[in-house]
């Protein structure tokens, strides 16, 4: 829902617990973000394709379908200059070493374990990338 | 017979002796040999020599008287004036008479006329009828005499004295012969020469007229003269008539055997022979020849005598005493060797004897000691015998024993083997063989560390090194059974192996397969993890959710309202930290989790664990005291695990304590211990005695703080003391129930190692 006459930032997320999805969406949409939610890697990027003006990505790790969090981003990074740097924020609940530095060597901005910190918090973050 | 005989004589010991002195009598018979030969050769020589001087010193001796005879009548002859001078002439013989005495009567021949002188030294008659026959006759000199000089045959006076007429021409002025002077001779002194002249012992002298009819002159025996012996053809008389070679042997007149040597008298016909009769010659050589024969006998004799004197002396005693050895050698130690021979030979047997007594002493000596050890080997063959039969009883039991022993070994489910420092196997049980896959025969071939997976190889080889050195050791390995299964899925088997060191080099091995327990608690710990991770799902979407309630997002809340969203966020909260235990807890086991050291600040991080605190404490009304060194240093450790340390010792001491009580925290160096000493003391409920060894297990929690709070994971201390542990620290405690606890911690200085893992603790 607009806020303003100003078009609303958009941001995309891609979680597949749909409890969480719905409450990442909602908090956002109060904080004045339009957003667009997929819950698997295919849908995401075919979204991300059609919203090329997408300001910020949240991604969760483990997600519907065969691909991860981690085939998305390599999808996204390997796309032209538009998509490739989105600010992408990793929120997920495994916290494997391995993992976090993979996503950080691919270019992901944050990594966060979803449990230890507040939606609060983690927007606030977000608010700095965009 | 007889070469018996000729072999006890020549005996070896003989011949050795012999030999020398044969080869000594050889050489001497050579030399006496060589010895005749020579003398023999230069008594011939000799002979020869002296006979051929002596013929001619004798016929030089009588040709002087010839010649000489022959001078004076040749004076005489010169110095007739004339023939018929009568005084002249006859004064003239007289001085001839004077001067040579053997002429006895000279007598003047003119050639025409006559005798003209005729003067005799005595008288005339002294001669017989035929005197001069053959010479002159009718006082004129017959022919053959009437002219030059002459010397007549010899003739023998009636006296049986020899006589020869000498004439010397005498010549005129123109030298033609008118007359001759003749001289009658007297050859007694030619007689006495030769009769004087004897050659060695039996030999002679004799002179012979070698004219027409040859004679002898002289001889030794005047018998052979009287008669006018005719010498003509005989050997010794043609060797002058043919001037054959002076000296030879031949035949004389008496038919002997001769040597002989001749001379001629110059002044005459005449010859002069010596001879000797060879039977002189031989009988020396004869005597050498009788000493020679007489030697060689001896030589023999004194063969014969050695010989004998060897065999009696030497062969025979050496003979017995050689008997008498092989006597003894054969067995008869008893026999004594007789020899009486009062010599070294008797000194040798009586040495055999006095050895045999040694040896008959020491025999019966050994017999008696042979008796003697028999007997003592019988007995101790029974005593054995008996020892034996104890000895087998004993053996029979420990075999049943031993057998009973290794039926428990091999009923044991645990595989239980022996191996050595290189990991061969000695022996294994049952159990053993079936967790390795193969047969007994087929264990000898392999080792150890081929049933032990590669990557846990050196974790075995080092297990192996721990139990050599300290006697023991106790590891969880991956082995992989061999035989039928090698290949494919080898190596997903678990064994705890527990060794013993064994005296020598021997490890007694005990095998336990933990594959089960392995994987209950992988499956427990995956299981933890999996859960954990699903259940934050859900914990994050209530957290999210109250926390949106709570922040007015769905509305404004009523007072009530707002008071159960807490309750929910408390107890979600709750569940989340229950959750991130659970999830360290099973990193913990799993060994998944990550040290990380860095330079950190002890101190710094219990400070701000405290401040943390500082709700509760000040709702509680907890006086907090701290004691914290100086001197604390940074130390290399991971900061993040200390933070759990201090978290958990600091949130339970203020947890479980009521309300206006102490908490005090010390924090100091040990040096002795090179260590960081923690103390933090509280005076709380305390832990009641019978469940404090419980307190750092997984999920307890004591009875008395689950009646007061229900709030706790049980986990915390679990979690504290494992990281404590891989920190190379020391946790203990002393608790009394309602009085406080007191929880010290030692960390050591040189820090933590780095390890890698999956996951950071949380």
């Amino acid at each position: 829902m607009k806020k303003s006459n100003d078009p609303l930032k958009k941001i995309l997320v891609v979680e597949d617990d749909r409890a969480l999805s719905e409450a990442i969406s909602m908090k956002l949409r109060n904080n004045g973000f339009e957003v667009l939610r997929s819950s698997r890697v295919s849908d995401a990027f075919l979204t991300l394709m059609k919203n090329k003006d997408v300001k910020f990505i949240w991604l969760d790790h483990y997600l519907l379908g065969e691909e991860s969090g981690f085939d998305f981003v390599v999808k996204v990074k390997e796309e032209g200059s538009e998509v490739r740097d989105i600010p992408i924020f990793v929120v997920s609940n495994t916290a494997s070493v391995d993992k976090i530095k993979s996503y950080i060597k691919l270019g992901v901005d944050k990594y966060y374990i979803k449990a230890e910190h507040s939606l609060e918090d983690l927007i606030e973050e977000m608010k700095n990338f965009v | 017979m007889l070469k018996e005989k000729l072999k006890k004589i020549f005996s070896k010991i003989g011949l050795k002796l012999l030999t020398p002195y044969l080869v000594f009598s050889f050489f001497v018979f050579l030399l006496i040999s060589v010895f005749v030969y020579y003398n023999y050769n230069s008594e011939m020589n000799f002979i020869e020599d002296s006979q051929q001087k002596m013929a001619e010193s004798v016929s030089s001796e009588i040709d002087f008287f010839i010649f000489s005879t022959i001078n004076d009548l040749q004076f005489v002859s010169k110095n007739i004036a004339c023939l018929d001078c009568y005084e002249n002439n006859s004064f003239l013989i007289n001085n001839l008479f004077d001067v040579n005495s053997d002429i006895y009567s000279v007598h003047i021949f003119d050639r025409q006329k006559g005798i003209t002188n005729d003067l005799h030294r005595y008288s005339k008659d002294d001669h017989s009828g035929d005197f001069g026959v053959g010479i002159f006759e009718d006082g004129k000199l017959l022919k053959g005499f009437d002219r030059g000089t002459f010397i007549s045959p010899v003739y023998v006076s009636v006296y049986d004295l020899p006589f020869i007429f000498i004439g010397v021409p005498i010549f005129d002025e123109v030298n033609i012969q008118i007359g001759t002077v003749v001289a009658e001779v007297d050859l007694t002194f030619i007689w006495d020469v030769i009769s004087r002249n004897k050659f060695k012992k039996t030999g002679y002298v004799y002179a012979v007229d070698v004219s027409q009819k040859p004679r002898l002159i002289a001889y030794k025996d005047i018998s052979f003269l009287k008669s006018g012996y005719d010498v003509s053809g005989f050997v010794g008389v043609n060797n002058i008539v043919n001037h054959n070679h002076s000296f030879s042997v031949y035949e004389s007149f008496d038919g002997k055997k001769v040597v002989g040597a001749w001379s001629s008298i110059n002044s005459t016909n005449w010859g002069l022979l010596v001879e000797l009769p060879v039977k002189e010659i031989f009988s020396d050589l004869f005597i050498l020849l009788v000493i020679s024969i007489i030697s060689i006998l001896l030589f023999v004799f004194f063969i014969i005598v050695i010989l004998v004197s060897i065999y009696r002396n030497l062969l025979t005693p050496l003979k017995g005493l050689t008997a008498g050895v092989n006597e003894i050698s054969l067995g008869n130690l008893k026999h004594v060797v007789e020899i009486k021979t009062d010599d070294e030979i008797e000194e040798l047997a009586e040495s055999f004897n006095a050895m045999t007594h040694d040896l008959r002493v020491s025999h019966n000596k050994l017999k008696d000691y042979s008796v003697n050890l028999e007997n003592k080997v019988r007995a101790r063959t029974l005593s054995l015998t008996e020892e034996k039969k104890k000895l087998k009883k004993i053996n029979n039991k420990l075999t049943e024993s031993e057998q009973k022993f290794r039926s428990y070994i091999d009923k044991a489910p645990d595989g239980i083997f022996v191996i050595n420092k290189n990991g061969a196997f000695i022996e294994a049980n049952n159990s053993s063989l079936l967790f390795i896959g193969c047969s007994e025969e087929d264990l000898k071939k392999i080792k150890f560390f081929d049933i032990i997976c590669d990557k846990d190889v050196p974790q075995i080889k080092k297990h192996l090194e721990t139990v050599l050195k300290l006697g023991q050791a106790e590891d969880d390995v991956l082995y992989k059974r061999r035989g039928d299964n090698v290949e494919g899925d080898s190596c997903g088997r678990y064994f705890n192996v527990s060794s013993v060191k064994l005296s020598g080099d021997l490890i007694l091995v005990f095998v336990k397969d933990i594959t089960k327990e392995k994987e209950v608690d992988k499956a427990k710990t995956e299981f933890v993890s999996l859960a954990s991770h699903q259940l934050r799902t859900p914990l994050s979407a209530i957290n999210w959710y109250s926390e949106m309630l709570l922040a007015g997002d769905g509305g404004k809340l009523t007072k009530d309202q707002r008071k159960f969203s807490e309750e929910i966020s408390a107890s979600n909260k709750r569940m989340v930290e229950l959750v991130n235990s659970l999830l360290n807890v099973s990193r913990l086991e799993m060994g998944t989790f990550i040290i990380d050291p860095e330079p950190t600040n002890v101190v710094e991080i219990m400070e701000s664990v405290i401040k943390e605190q500082i709700p509760m404490i000040v709702s509680k009304k907890i006086e907090v005291k701290k004691k914290i060194s100086s001197d604390i240093p940074i130390i290399n450790s991971d900061p993040k695990l200390l933070r759990i340390v201090f978290q958990n010792l600091v949130s339970n001491a203020v947890k479980y304590t009521s309300e206006n009580k102490s908490l005090y925290v010390e924090i100091s160096l040990d040096k002795k211990k090179k260590s960081i000493y923690i103390k933090v003391q509280d005076e709380g409920y305390g832990i009641q005695k019978n469940q404090q060894d419980r307190i750092f297990s997984k999920l307890f929690r004591a009875d008395n703080v689950k009646k007061k709070n229900t709030e706790g994971t049980g986990l915390g201390l679990y979690i504290v003391k494992a990281i404590v542990a891989h920190a190379g620290g020391n946790i203990w405690f002393e608790s009394e129930e309602n009085k406080g606890t007191i929880f010290h911690l030692m960390l050591p200085l040189k820090g933590m190692k780095a390890k890698k893992g999956d996951r950071s603790l949380s």
